[in-house]
Order: C-alpha cells, then structure tokens, then sequence
C-alpha cells in the first residue's frame, strides 16, 4: 500500500469519522464560500449518512485531505458512471446538510447580480471545469484507481 | 357489527367530497382509512419567510430534510414524489405504503399513500377546469360538471378568474415577465393553439372560516400553518363535527360481499393485522384508482389484468436568461405559477400536453446536484449563479385506456401486479408533444435546458380501473352515477371511473366528480 493511502489510527474511530465528515462539509461548499464547519454540522451529517444507511467506509483517502482538488476527478468520474455509489451519496447528503446552514444562505440565496459579475463568474466555473477535465483525461488510472478505494461499485 | 347507512373507503380528495352531500343529507356514513398522521415529533417552523428563516435558523435542517433526512434524494432525482410537496414534514404522506399496499411493478414507480387526506395531503393546489370535450372523453357529464366545479370552489376556496373563485395569486417576476412575453407574441402561439395563463389555484387569497389566506412566506412545500392551501383533512375535520359521521383511522379495506339487502366491508387494522367487518347499505369506492380496483378485484375474485390509466410526464429545466441578474421578490409562493397548454387536439380529442411552470428557489439547491455534470463544489457554485434564473416545466401529456397498460391480482394475498408500456403510437404523440413544447417554452424566452422523462407513474395521477360505460363492458366498469354494474350496492367515487385522462391537472375533477357522486347517492337512498 502507497504510504499516502494510510488513515491516521493514532484517532479514535469517532473523531477519525468527524474529520472526514467536516472535510466532506468543507469540499463541497469550497467554491462558493470559506467556510470552517462547527462540531454540530460535522455531527448532523454523520447521523445523517447513518439515517439513510450509508456507511463512512470506505474512507476517503488522506491524499486527497492533502490535496482536496483531485477528489474532483473522482467526484465527475462517479457522478458520470456511477451516479448512485457510496461517494456520491456522502456527496449529497454534504451538500444538503451544507446548505441548510444559516452561513451558506448568504452565497447560495439570490442575489441581484451585475451582467460582469455574472460573466466573472461563469468564466471561473469554465476554467475550474476544464481543469477537472484535464485532470480526468490525463490520468483516467488515477481516477479509476482512487475510484475504488472511495467506495464506488 | 358495527353498521352504517354508508361505508366510504378512503379519506383523500374523493373519498371526503363524497361523504359531504351523503352526511349533509343526514345519513349515517362511516368513513375507513389508513389515517396516517405527520410524523410525530417532527417540529414546525416559525411563521417567517423562506429567506428570513434560511439565513437566521440554524436548526433549519429539520424542516427542509426532515429530522429522519428522508427528504435526501440520495436514489438520484428519479425520486419521484420523494421530493416535492411531499418534502420534509410531508414525507409522511407514502409512509407504510410499501408493507401495507404491497405491488409488482418493475421500472414503473408507484406512488400510494394511506395518509390522512390521502395523496390530497401533498397536492400541489394547482386546479383546471376541465373543457366538455375533455369531461366527454372522460365519460362524466359534460353539461353537468359546471355545478359541482361550482360548489367545489366555493367550499374549498379556489383562488382565480372562474365563476365562484376568489381573487388571483399575485405572480412572481418569472411568470410576470413569461406572460408579458406570451401577450407580444400571442400571434405565433395562437396560431399553434398554445395559450398561457395562470391556473386556478386551491391557494386563499381571502379568509375561508378558520383558514386564512396566503402570506407569500414561500414555505408551501414545508408548512402551512395558516392553512391556506386546501387539504382533504379540512374537509374530514369538518365531517367529524356532525354527530351521523364516523371514521375508523388505521384500517386497510380489503374487500367487500354484497348481498340483496347490505354489503360487509372485511378489513383489517395496520397496528397488528387483525381482521374486522363492517355492514352498510351502500360502499362508496373511494381509495383511489389502484386500490379500489385492488378491493374490487378481491371482492369479484376476478384473476385476469384488468386496464388503468396512468399519467406520463416529463421535467423539462428552462432557464430565463434575464432571470439570471434579479434577486426576485422576497414575499412568494413555490407552487405552479402559470399552465402551457397545447391546444392541439390528440389521442381521444384531448389537449396534446400542458405544462406547469415552477420558479425555483425554496426547494433548494442540492436536489439538483446530480443533474448537473460537474464536480459537486463546481455543481453548488453553478447551481447558486443559475437557479435564480430557473424555471422549471412539468410536463403532462393525455393518457388513454391501452391493453399494455394493466393492474392484476391473480391472488388475493399476493401483492398487485402493474405493468405500464407504452404503445409506439404514444411515445410518438409524447415526443412530438415534448418537441412542440420545447419550441413554446423558448418562444416564451425559457431556454430548454435540460429534459428529464420521469419513471412511468411518478405523476401519481392513476385512474381508469372502473370506468364509466353505458352498459356493463370488460371485468369492471361503471355507471355514469358511479354505481358499479357488476355488483349492486357499489358505487365508485374516485378517478377509477375517468375512461381517459387529459394533460392538465385533474384533482379538482376528481372532487367535483365526487361531489356529484355523493349527491346522487344521497337522493337515491333518501327516496
């Protein structure tokens, strides 16, 4: 096994699961806003993927806690094959639990917008997917291998 | 045995509007339903604005997912009525139904409910009153229909431009800017047969007695604290104040034995399966057109598939690009704004398709993640910029009795059997439908951008098992009173006597086909 690919087992399980659970928080919203989330977020979205029965494991490998950006690569790869796997789900769930938070209404409620600010905008959501892209087309075994390491079926 | 004059089966919008004129008439009628009650616990938000309670409660959660997080579309937006009105603290409404009303249907996604209210309880409030050519084809009583969209309207509160309505919703900037659109092109629609206006609505504009009208708080799919929106529970509240009704909550009919004089109704409870009885002069059907079939198939021990109609539909994601700079108003409401209907005439003389237009905002953006092709935090921040601008269509086109589309239950104790296909004739009506639609929609200046065909029978619109035909036809049909021809002492009140169903909405069809059903029977047994 790459030594990357270790979870840290110093952590009880628990809080092992609590920062996966603020990292999933954080990845899905970092577009949109800086955001640290509390303890109790963290929490609601463990119970909720409890809830609806989806488990944490597989975890999410520590490379991409180091460099969250290639978990986006996964993330396109899933959500095209496999729309209804493990990660999408967490996915989901993160999202929903992020956005039904006070701080998130701020940047995702409408807001009256410029025709330039809409433009900056869409050009930022061209370049951010196109490196994705890239990311996808350069290493497709990069993405298949972490692909199955994060519970895609 | 517990007696009554008449037995109604069921609580939802037929089922309370055929009891109304039978108690009215001072019979005594005992209504059984599954009764199934909000989730318990569950709290209810604060009478505050959409807007005001997203950026200020951080216990929101609750009420937008559910404190159970059912409202999670993790199966992908295919969910059917797993989101929409039945979101949140009204995901109650489908609950026990898969133990309870057990059924084969393979891809086809059956939505039942044993709420109280029945699937009443998540209804959208959007009303048509539906043309003669349409009721015709229906098989109700073209000429008749007026009246009971009348005393329906009237008793419910309908909010819109027909007889006996109150004033009209105020529209949002989308469909304020969409119909402004329609009016300076009305030409190019006209001669395509398209029109566009706003529905009547099962929304209050004026106090109703103890409901009160709307504040625009675009919480609809949430709460309704002021009970603007209609729901049949209003109506069985009000039958629980007159001392000849009675309902049984926690009871699954399961099948009825007429005799000259009476009917037993066998049912049994939900807590624990036991089996009781019920004796009345008169059953009144009224659980819907796939359980009351599934009764009456029971009852007539009849094996072979008998035909339904089913709705199909389909989501079309439109964006208005000049949406896309205004924040829109704060004060709203989440439901149908405005009906696209395609005159054109198609298969049974009905309209060729309509389509409801939502603005999007209090349903959330997460809903939509899977739709979109890209990484989720890319997803969120696309999805943030464009759903100010979105407008969604829902899509509806016309159903007509086909030998491909069946409901069957070779075995009592067997779950039931649906089978939904569509025959090549349909799917050409339906994609050239969907074509003329998408052309309409991008006239109105509503960019088509994304279809989605939804599973067979997640429209929850479901009818045609018992229809109304002049003489006995096939293993169940009716009289156009309603009373079923096979056994004496039956009547159907609910869609299971609509021979067809039209593409726009039929809810309050189904209400005032009930009204007139319980009319009728109540002057039947009172002479």
């Amino acid at each position: 096994m790459l030594p990357f690919l270790t979870q840290p087992t110093d952590k009880p399980t628990a809080s092992v699961e609590m920062h996966e659970a603020e990292f999933l928080l954080r990845y899905v919203t970092s577009d949109c806003m800086r955001w640290t989330p509390a303890l109790e977020d963290c929490a609601r979205l463990l119970i909720a993927l409890d809830a609806r029965g989806i488990a944490m494991d597989p975890a999410i490998p520590s490379i991409f806690h180091r460099f969250p950006f290639l978990l986006r690569g996964i993330d396109l790869w899933s959500h095209i094959f496999a729309p209804t796997c493990a990660l999408q789900q967490k996915i989901i769930v993160a999202t929903a639990i992020a956005e039904c938070t006070p701080t998130s209404a701020v940047c995702l409620l409408p807001q009256q917008r410029s025709t330039f600010s809409l433009l900056l905008l869409g050009s930022r959501l061209a370049c951010r997917s196109f490196a994705v892209g890239m990311l996808l087309f350069i290493v497709p075994i990069f993405v298949r291998f972490y692909g199955r390491t994060c519970g895609i079926r | 045995m517990e007696s009554a004059d008449v037995i109604v089966i069921g609580s939802g919008p037929a089922g309370v509007h055929a009891a109304l004129p039978l108690v009215e008439a001072g019979l005594k009628v005992m209504m059984l339903h599954g009764g199934v009650q909000p989730n318990p616990g569950q709290p209810t938000p604060p009478q505050e604005n959409f807007e005001d309670i997203r950026t200020s409660y951080p216990e929101q959660w609750q009420w937008f997912l559910g404190q159970d997080f059912s409202s999670i579309p993790i199966e992908g937006l295919r969910g059917g009525l797993g989101g929409g009105m039945a979101s949140g603290n009204r995901s109650y409404v489908t609950r026990h139904t898969e133990q309870e009303l057990p059924i084969i249907s393979g891809s086809t996604q059956i939505i039942q409910s044993l709420a109280e209210g029945g699937l009443g309880a998540a209804w959208g409030g959007t009303c048509a009153v539906l043309s003669k050519t349409d009721l015709a084809t229906m098989g109700l009583p073209a000429a008749d229909m007026p009246r009971w969209y009348r005393e329906v309207c009237e008793r419910i509160g309908v909010s819109g431009n027909g007889e006996g309505m109150q004033l009209p919703l105020k529209l949002d900037h989308h469909a304020t800017a969409t119909l402004l659109c329609y009016t300076k092109r009305k030409q190019w629609f006209d001669k395509r047969s398209i029109s566009v206006e706003q529905p009547p609505s099962a929304i209050l504009t004026q106090d109703l007695g103890t409901r009160k009208s709307t504040t625009y708080s675009d919480m609809d799919y949430y709460a309704d604290p002021k009970r603007s929106l209609y729901r049949p529970e209003w109506t069985l509240e009000e039958l629980r104040k007159f001392a000849n009704f009675r309902d049984h909550r926690g009871l699954i009919a399961n099948s009825f034995i007429p005799s000259e004089k009476d009917v037993t109704v066998h049912a049994r409870t939900m807590e624990d399966h036991r089996p009781c009885a019920f004796q009345a002069k008169h059953v009144v059907l009224a659980a819907g057109a796939i359980n009351s079939a599934r009764i009456a198939l029971a009852s007539l021990s009849i094996s072979a598939p008998i035909p339904f109609l089913c709705k199909p539909h389909a989501f079309i994601a439109c964006l208005r690009l000049a949406g896309l700079r205004e924040r829109g108003p704060k004060e709203r409401i989440s439901t149908c704004q405005l009906l696209v209907t395609d005159h054109t005439p198609n298969i049974g003389g009905m309209e060729r398709s309509c389509a409801q237009l939502y603005s999007y905002r209090s349903f959330l953006l997460f809903r939509l993640l899977q739709s979109v092709p890209l990484p989720a935090p890319e997803a969120l921040l696309a999805l943030s910029c464009f759903t100010q601008g979105l407008v969604i269509a829902d899509i509806r086109f016309p159903s007509i009795r086909t030998a491909a589309c069946t409901l069957a239950l070779p075995d009592p104790n067997q779950p039931l059997g649906i089978e939904v296909e569509r025959t090549p004739m349909e799917r050409q009506h339906h994609n050239e439908a969907l074509r003329a639609m998408k052309s309409a929609l991008f006239h109105l200046r509503l960019l088509p951008l994304k279809t989605m065909i939804l599973p067979e029978g997640s429209t929850s619109h479901y009818a045609g098992s018992i229809p109304i035909q002049t003489s006995p036809q096939g293993h169940l049909s009716a009289a156009q009173d309603g009373s079923l021809h096979q056994v004496p002492h039956i009547t159907v009140a609910d869609a299971s006597v609509f021979r067809a169903l039209p593409p726009l909405p039929h809810t309050l069809t189904i209400m005032a086909n009930a009204r007139r059903i319980g009319s009728l029977l109540a002057a039947k047994l009172r002479s």
